[in-house]
């Protein structure tokens, strides 16, 4: 399964605006959205604005980047304008959503 | 214990009909392969598959062309059950992976392999009689299916407490993969336990052990699936107020 356009983009971010190379941004990136149970895949936006405000700033100051809050703020905003239109509908959670029904 | 185990098992045969049932309704609201496959599994290999064998094999006073009948019927239960269960749990937690779809298909290819060997060899009547032949080759693909199904809800249940933790999950949704998990996991045991037995030629069923262990895990398992796929307004609210205490 190819990652998710908004994956792309905050390893992206990440490595452009931090001491970060493109490996250790995405290796970062993986490790936040395994701890928060979500998959490079199928996260969609509001799920990655959620990482990033919850959970990378913290994930980035153990590998040394100073100022991750400041710097997660901004690719946040950036990552809003995104759209999910790439994002695969049938994840395991909107599937059991459904059989409940 | 007898009269327990058999209620049981009809407490367990009856959930798996009549929540199979509903499931395979659902599918044909949605039309989504997910809810067709996980209703024919549990239809199928739950509500028939187990029922139909036991009949064939205990029910001495029946002749043998009825028992066979019976069994070869629940044996077909069997093939497009457990099938349809390892083709779930392709496509809805590896859909992108290259292995499940051949996992599936080597699955459904050694069941269908096992019950023609049981066809053109011993047949069935020898079956109905001393529960022997190729067809046991299926009780130990049953257990493969059950351990991948128990290991994919496990892990797809572990990520989705995790996204719970941040706000990003519906308790509800959360626990019917815990049950889901549970059930799968009940499973796997008893199926381990009676493929184990089968094969040490230990007989099990009719016997104290045999019954206690069948009434509990099918009371367990059915339990499980009537809260996963038809749960009732109130346990439902009791989730929700649990998850919001925890918040």
């Amino acid at each position: 399964m190819a990652d998710a356009p908004v994956f792309e983009f905050v390893c992206g971010e990440i490595e452009r605006r931090s001491s970060l190379g493109r490996l250790e941004a995405r290796g970062t990136v993986r490790l936040a959205l395994k701890e928060a149970g979500l998959s490079p895949g199928s996260i969609s936006v509001s799920e990655m604005r959620v990482v990033l405000e919850r959970v990378l700033p913290a994930a980035l100051a153990s590998r040394g980047v100073e100022n991750g809050d400041a710097l997660c703020s901004e690719i946040r905003t950036g990552a809003a304008r995104l759209q999910d239109s790439a994002r695969e509908a049938d994840t395991p959670e909107a599937i059991f959503g459904r059989l409940g029904g | 214990m007898a009269m327990f185990a058999a209620l049981a098992g009809l407490f367990s045969v009856l959930t798996s009909w009549f929540v199979g049932l509903r499931l395979v309704l659902l599918a044909r609201r949605t039309r989504q392969a997910p809810e067709l496959l996980i209703g024919l599994a549990l239809f199928l290999a739950g509500g028939c598959w187990s029922p139909l064998v036991a009949i064939g094999r205990q029910a001495t006073a029946l002749s043998d062309p009825v028992r066979a009948a019976l069994v070869v019927a629940g044996a077909v239960c069997g093939v497009a059950g457990m099938t349809s269960l390892a083709v779930f749990n392709w496509r809805v937690y590896r859909p992108g992976a290259a292995w499940a779809p051949v996992a599936s298909a080597l699955i459904a290819l050694a069941l269908v392999a096992a019950f023609l060997v049981q066809c053109l060899g011993i047949g069935w009547v020898e079956y109905a009689h001393t529960e022997q032949g190729p067809w046991l080759l299926a009780s130990w693909v049953g257990v493969g299916i059950y351990l991948w199904a128990s290991v994919e809800a496990w892990r797809q249940y572990r990520m989705q407490v995790r996204r719970q933790a941040l706000g990003l999950a519906d308790p509800v949704v959360t626990d019917r993969m815990r049950l889901w998990a549970l059930a799968m996991g009940a499973a796997f045991a008893a199926s381990t336990f009676f493929a184990a037995c089968q094969a040490l030629g230990i007989p099990v069923a009719g016997t104290v052990v045999g019954l206690s262990l069948t009434g509990l895990i099918a009371s367990f398992a059915g339990a499980c699936m009537l809260l996963a796929f038809a749960p009732p307004a109130a346990y439902l609210a009791r989730v929700r107020r649990a998850a919001g205490a925890e918040g």
